[in-house]
């Protein structure tokens, strides 16, 4: 009974060829590893299945395959490093360093325009508080207007009942340049005058404005006056003023 | 490096020295070639495998133990199995040996002292060619196809018994030619004809 349990020769051979499917090959296995008679049997059919190895008539490779595989296994040599290529190197890199160089003015420029855009929005965001306070006090009953008239300059001041708050409206002022600015002055009856704000003049606009507040009525200064300041404005009045009247 | 022994050269391929690697490939690109080229039936894959044999000769001579086995065999085994696993590959077929370890070569390989040699088994081409066909095709497809006993059966239209009994048939014809024309050490190995 036990032979009937032996792999037959054909499954032997054909394990020797690997040629079993695997389950058949899985069952074979397992019996070789305890049957002295069938290794015998396989240990014959696998000298000549190791002999089909050879079996094959040489036939010489194409020649380049070897030097193919010489270059393979240089490739796997650590990498020396690689000469200068010359002039061809050196356009290379003036041509990344051009890209490079342009990059970066482009976002300094667009940087740039960023930056202007916030402060045009800035000052926008001043002026549109700037009218919504000039408009509500206007709009008050009991306000005060007091003209003021010079040879080129003529404007009026808006006062509200309690008097700490007005509105400085100027016609005829010219734009200036960056590095100057517009200065209104309280100027009191004995005293240093007090500055009550700086103001620019928009290109193209003939008006100007300026809200104006004051710890005290306005009307308790006896004069008011607009100076050409260094940008930013200054502690006192540094010029003639080009406006200056009675309030 | 001629009179230098297979093994010798090995271990200074292991070393890393093209010069013995390249002598291993002068010895034996032919051989590896011509297998490739039976199994694979195409000339540019034959290249391909040949080199991926060589390469994993390079990479892995380590995995190789003189006192396991000759050389030829090892390299040659690998080769076969690239090759199948390429012909597998191209035929969509499941890989039977997949990303093979060469160290795993040497559960293929016999046991030692077989009593086989390369000499020897140059003689079994000889054998092969003088199998009734259907034995011989049947043994092909097998060891050269690495095919099984089903894919035999359906490629060739026979049931899987007359595979089997085809393939031992054929396995104990070569056997049998080949004890009875083994003789003592020959002076000089058998050569084959050329392609």
């Amino acid at each position: 009974m036990e032979a009937l349990n032996h792999p037959s020769s054909e499954d032997l051979s054909s394990y020797a060829l690997q040629a079993l499917d695997p389950n058949e090959a899985q069952s074979v296995a397992e019996h070789l590893l305890t049957c002295q008679e069938c290794r015998q049997q396989l240990k014959a059919y696998s000298a000549v299945a190791d002999g089909l190895l050879f079996a094959v008539p040489p036939k010489t490779p194409p020649a380049q395959l070897r030097s193919s595989l010489e270059a393979r296994i240089a490739a796997g040599r650590p990498v020396a490093a690689p000469p200068r290529r010359g002039f061809r190197f050196s356009i290379f890199q003036a041509a990344l360093g051009a890209a490079v160089v342009v990059l970066l003015a482009v976002t300094a420029y667009l940087a740039y325009q960023v930056n202007d855009l916030k402060q045009q929005q800035q000052a926008l965001l001043q002026l549109l508080q700037q009218n919504q306070t000039s408009l509500a006090l206007i709009s008050q009953l009991g306000v005060s207007v007091i003209p003021l008239q010079t040879n080129q300059v003529a404007g009026n001041i808006v006062i509200s009942p309690d008097g700490q708050n007005g509105v400085l409206f100027v016609h005829g002022l010219s734009p200036l340049d960056p590095n100057h600015t517009y200065q209104v002055w309280l100027i009191p009856a004995s005293g240093s005058p007090q500055s009550a704000g700086v103001f620019q003049v928009p290109q193209n606009q003939s008006t100007s404005y300026l809200s104006i507040r004051s710890p005290v009525p306005i009307q308790d200064f006896s004069n008011i006056g607009i100076t050409v300041e260094p940008s930013g404005g200054s502690q006192a009045p540094t010029t003639e003023p080009i406006l200056l009247d009675n309030i | 490096l001629a009179e230098i022994t297979d093994e010798e050269l090995v271990k200074r391929v292991v070393q890393k020295d093209e010069k013995a690697f390249l002598a291993l490939y002068d010895r034996y690109a032919s051989q590896v070639y011509s297998l490739t080229l039976h199994v694979l039936r195409d000339e540019q894959l034959a290249e391909e495998a040949t080199q991926d044999t060589f390469f994993k000769c390079w990479s892995r001579a380590r995995s190789f133990f003189t006192e396991r086995g000759a050389f030829a065999h090892w390299l040659l085994t690998i080769a076969r199995n690239t090759a199948l696993d390429r012909l597998r590959l191209d035929k969509r077929r499941p890989a039977l040996s997949g990303e093979q370890d060469p160290e795993e070569i040497w559960e293929l390989l016999p046991e030692e002292g077989s009593e086989s040699d390369e000499a020897r088994w140059r003689a079994l081409y000889f054998i092969l060619q003088s199998l009734p066909d259907d034995n011989r095709v049947a043994i092909e497809m097998a060891y050269y196809q690495g095919m099984s006993h089903s894919e035999i059966a359906n490629t060739l239209g026979w049931p899987i018994g007359t595979v089997k009994t085809r393939i031992r048939l054929g396995m104990d014809q070569i056997r049998q030619q080949w004890l009875k024309e083994e003789a003592p050490e020959p002076k000089s190995k058998p050569s084959l004809p050329s392609v």
